[in-house]
């Protein structure tokens, strides 16, 4: 690693980037292809109830908490959580709690890369016309490799497509802060927008005279939107709509620290993360309902969506049905569809920038490596790392690397983090350290939220996590009233420990099984950890934690 | 759509979008301080 002097901290060209580049981070996939399914699923109208009570007690919270403590960091030359997090407090443990945010990144973006590239060969394959021909379904299967009944696959294509994608995110981040991350997100934001506009407003258009139209778009609206108070009375509707806020802040990764930590020690963070908040919630609330379901509606009808989206994910619908769906709107189609996986495409970059910049960031600040050989040391671990979600697609280390590190990981970052600032830093420094240079001002009432309200929050969807039942809570306390066992759904996170509902061992006659996948994957994400521990206590061996803080640049 | 769906549409997208246009319109008039 060749050392150089860093001679002035990088910071956001301008107040407006810094803003998009956070709220694209925290738009992704999920704002259009899992509020809508989750929303649908609980509740109808009815889950906007327990979703915005979890926006304003867990979610803005924890965006200002992980801004605060960027900004802080920030003020001593850390750009990536473990430097962060040391600075909290005396305690030498405390950087090892920063090890989540980049570890964190660097799992989630291995196989997010992976979906972001499917996006980009989706534009390509909907501009030549490839699904006016072929059944999306086939494709989509054959693209993945989950056509053949082996474990593994080596997809040529869709290793290119991944290929080219990180290359993508590699040069942008080589550019550095203003010219690759801020452009990215100030190119990309807005025309996410746009192409969600167009294709709302299209979608909401549709008539029972169009081409193909079977059943009018605002029945899937209505899906969604319909209220089913019961809902609220059901713990799983609550804690469906705190995980899917949690999620869609992208809070718990490591990645809002490290823009925070780009601002200067006045500027303002109450209303830079309260307007990237309410750029996402604009984008999944309005738009995110607005286009999947309704269009699918219009031309499948409402069975085939209430199916489709029964499990809390339109994630099949989006690459399977809806190409095919565009095809009815003749010459537009084409287009339609490149705009609704660029939309996804743009989601998914500025997300996987902002996993990319906290890696970047350490290997920059802690080993004084150049940004261009720091980002491409991100690209060749997120490569090697994205390989294993690649080539055992079909036997399920994908989803099992979206599980620990894209799920679990993050619910216990942002768990250890809310208590470390409330708690160890101090809410009375941290409410000071939230509110100075504050361009908006906030109710002195979240101070306690932060300390009290938040971690109960977590604490809740953690629990949740851990021994969710299968079937109703009520019928899970009743079985462990009456028989003394819990019964764990298999996607809980005992569940998922335990392999519970798996009857195979790791081999069959020396073919490696699901179980097999699945335990090769945790190793794997077990390495990763200690090896990024071990990074970390390498970087600060013998190092003292003075508090002289390092300044420069210009206000934002 | 029901009369509850659109109220329930109505409500959110009034609140949700109001509030998003106002903070971002607030991001985009703040001037930066010079305090330093």
């Amino acid at each position: 690693m060749s050392e150089v002097p860093r001679p002035k901290q990088e910071r956001w060209g301008t107040r407006v980037g810094l803003v998009l580049a956070v709220a694209g981070n925290a738009v992704g996939l999920g704002n259009f292809l899992r509020f809508p399914a989750q929303a649908a699923q609980n509740g109808g109208g009815a889950f906007l109830i327990p979703y915005l009570i979890s926006f304003l007690l867990m979610g803005l919270p924890l965006l200002w908490v992980e801004w605060a403590i960027g900004r802080h960091g920030g003020q001593y030359g850390h750009h990536a959580s473990p430097g962060m997090f040391a600075r909290l407090g005396r305690a030498p443990w405390l950087k090892y709690v920063g090890v989540f945010g980049l570890f964190t990144n660097l799992t989630v973006a291995a196989y997010y890369c992976y979906i972001e590239s499917w996006t980009l060969a989706y534009v390509w394959h909907s501009l030549v016309g490839t699904f006016t021909g072929t059944d999306p379904k086939d494709f989509f299967a054959s693209y993945l490799g989950t056509n053949e009944a082996s474990l593994s696959a080596v997809p040529r294509e869709a290793l290119c497509w991944f290929l080219a994608t990180l290359a993508l995110n590699t040069y942008i981040l080589s550019r550095g802060l203003v010219k690759g991350v801020e452009l990215a997100a100030k190119i990309g934001m807005p025309l996410l927008l746009l192409f969600g506009a167009v294709l709302a407003i299209n979608g909401l258009g549709l008539g029972p005279g169009d081409p193909g139209v079977i059943e009018s778009p605002l029945v899937g609206l209505n899906f969604v939107w319909q209220p089913q108070t019961s809902g609220l009375m059901n713990p799983s509707t609550w804690l469906a709509a705190a995980g899917q806020v949690f999620f869609t802040l992208s809070v718990g990764m490591g990645s809002i620290h490290c823009y925070a930590a780009y601002l200067r020690e006045r500027d303002d963070i109450t209303l830079n993360a309260t307007t990237a908040g309410g750029v996402n919630e604009f984008v999944e609330v309005i738009l995110g309902s607005a286009i999947l379901i309704p269009i699918a509606t219009a031309y499948l009808g409402l069975n085939v969506v209430q199916a489709a989206t029964a499990g809390g994910s339109g994630f099949g619908m989006a690459f399977t049905t809806l190409p095919t769906l565009f095809n009815n709107w003749g010459a537009f189609g084409p287009i339609a569809g490149a705009m609704w996986f660029g939309l996804l495409f743009f989601a998914g970059v500025t997300s996987s920038l902002a996993m990319g910049q906290p890696v970047v960031a350490f290997l920059q600040d802690e080993f004084k490596v150049r940004r261009a050989p720091a980002a491409g040391a991100f690209g060749a671990a997120t490569l090697l790392l994205g390989l294993l979600c690649v080539i055992l697609f079909p036997g399920g280390a994908f989803d099992e690397f979206d599980f620990w590190t894209g799920t679990f990981s993050l619910i216990i970052f942002a768990f250890l983090e809310v208590i470390i600032f409330g708690w160890i830093f101090g809410i009375d420094r941290g409410w000071a350290e939230i509110q100075r240079g504050g361009d908006l001002k906030l109710p002195n009432f979240f101070k306690y939220v932060i300390k009290y309200v938040t971690p109960t929050f977590i604490g809740v969807v953690l629990l949740g996590a851990l021994i969710k039942p299968l079937g109703s809570w009520g019928d899970a306390v009743g079985a462990l009233v009456s028989t003394g066992s819990w019964p764990f759904d298999p996607g809980s996170v005992i569940g998922k420990l335990l392999h519970v509902g798996a009857t195979e061992g790791n081999f069959i006659d020396g073919e490696i099984t699901r179980v097999g996948v699945e335990n090769l994957s945790r190793i794997v994400l077990v390495t990763v950890f200690v090896l990024v521990a071990l990074l970390v206590r390498k970087a600060f061996k013998g190092r003292t934690i003075t508090h002289e803080r390092q300044e420069g640049g210009t206000r934002l | 759509m029901t009369d509850s769906a659109w109220i329930m549409l109505a409500l959110t997208w009034t609140a949700v979008g109001g509030a998003a246009i106002y903070l971002v319109y607030r991001v985009l008039t703040t001037p930066p301080r010079n305090d330093d």
